[in-house]
């Protein structure tokens, strides 16, 4: 369903309601964030002052929390580092708990620009309940500066994912998405908590017959830290989801499925 | 020495075993059985070791003595299951025993994982809010 839904827009004036009523919430997962924090708080506040913003502490040993709440952010401190997928996944419960309509994951290092927040919320006004918001070139294709190995290790999830789910996502690794409240609701409680949640909890979504569509979008380089892990990791990661993902194989068509 | 020593003082055998065990070998797997349950004890009476694990042990620990004392037992099973040498009748079913507790003993530590997990996540938006409703306070402060 990899629809460019910057073209659908919402025209109709009943989602444009919905979608100015909805409270949303703006997840930061930060570990060590301390250098490219400041920047991304002020940014996303600048551009987006109708979100309320949850930081995530990830077991931080610096000044990530402190920057965090003197931005005026919501500050939740993981009192030792849990991973991209527990932070995340604190921040789902959050949402939930304080009645949040839908919420964006945001990256702390920069990479995400806040002006594409709205391309993403327009595909949940659009009737989808989770966007991946995914990385364009100029070309049109995705476009990742990474190895040979990575590459085709990234485009054998793709395939599994795709042929699982019956669907045509061209990136499933994209941290830059939207959900609305049944996903907030469903990740609250289930999240993928290891390495590359975001391949996992798509193919929740799609399993659990609710709609996720991704939007291309303008992403970043990052502006500081280092891209991931090393090699052999990465090898155990992917056969490691590759197993999940196989685990979680369901011969029940998604919702979506030919739509 | 050993060979000397009259067949009654190995443990119940009314043969030579076929595992082939010397009684300085019984000696050996006695002790190492009895100082292995005592030492499960203590850490039991400390309560430094949950009590369905202690059982775990010592009842493995009692089938290790049972077989010590009757090795032609394992002969029995061997010719049962059809195997040839004994011996190996013993490291087959040891070795898939074991590997049993392995796999319960990762479903434990998924489950512990899990559970920590979420005291973490509980913790940190508890911490969250606290700052939350800690601030206004702070403002309204009369």
């Amino acid at each position: 369903m990899a629809v460019p839904l910057r073209t659908v827009s919402s025209s109709d004036a009943g989602s444009e309601a919905r979608a100015s009523a909805a409270r949303a919430l703006a997840i930061i997962p930060a570990w060590n964030e301390e250098a490219a924090l400041p920047g991304t708080l002020a940014e996303l506040h600048e551009v987006r002052p109708d979100l309320d913003v949850l930081v995530v502490s990830d077991g931080s040993t610096d000044r990530t929390a402190e920057i965090g709440r003197a931005a005026g952010a919501v500050v939740a401190e993981l009192p030792f580092n849990l991973g991209i997928g527990g932070a995340l996944q604190t921040g789902f419960k959050y949402a939930v708990r304080h009645g949040y309509d839908r919420a964006v994951q945001f990256d702390a290092d920069g990479q995400h620009d806040p002006r594409e927040i709205a391309t993403l919320f327009r595909a949940l006004d659009a009737g989808a309940d989770m966007v991946v918001g995914t990385r364009f070139g100029d070309g049109g294709t995705v476009e990742y500066r990474v190895g040979p190995m990575r590459r085709g290790a990234m485009s054998l999830l793709r395939f599994m994912m795709n042929t699982m789910t019956h669907s045509d996502f061209s990136d499933t690794s994209s941290g830059f998405r939207a959900f609305d409240r049944p996903v907030l609701e469903m990740f609250s409680n289930t999240y993928p908590v290891e390495f590359m949640d975001s391949t996992e909890s798509l193919l929740h979504v799609c399993n659990a017959g609710l709609r996720a569509i991704e939007v291309p979008t303008v992403i970043r380089e990052r502006q500081a830290g280092t891209p991931s892990t090393r090699h052999f990791r990465l090898v155990f990661h992917y056969t490691r989801v590759l197993v999940t993902m196989l685990s979680q194989w369901t011969f029940r068509r998604p919702a979506d499925a030919g739509s | 020495m050993v060979h000397t020593w009259p067949n009654a003082l190995i443990l119940g055998a009314q043969k030579v075993p076929s595992l082939g065990l010397s009684t300085r070998a019984h000696v050996m797997v006695l002790l190492v059985c009895f100082l292995g349950a005592a030492f499960l004890l203590r850490l039991l009476r400390r309560r430094q070791l949950r009590g369905k694990y202690t059982l775990l042990w010592i009842l493995t620990g009692l089938v290790v003595l049972v077989i010590a004392s009757f090795p032609s037992a394992v002969d029995h099973v061997a010719h049962t299951l059809n195997i040839y040498n004994p011996p190996n009748a013993l490291f087959l079913l040891a070795i898939a025993f074991l590997l049993l507790v392995c796999i319960y003993f990762s479903y434990e530590l998924s489950r512990l994982e899990e559970r920590t997990r979420l005291l973490a996540e509980e913790l940190a938006i508890l911490r969250g809010e606290q700052h939350v409703t800690a601030q206004p306070s702070a403002g309204e402060a009369n």
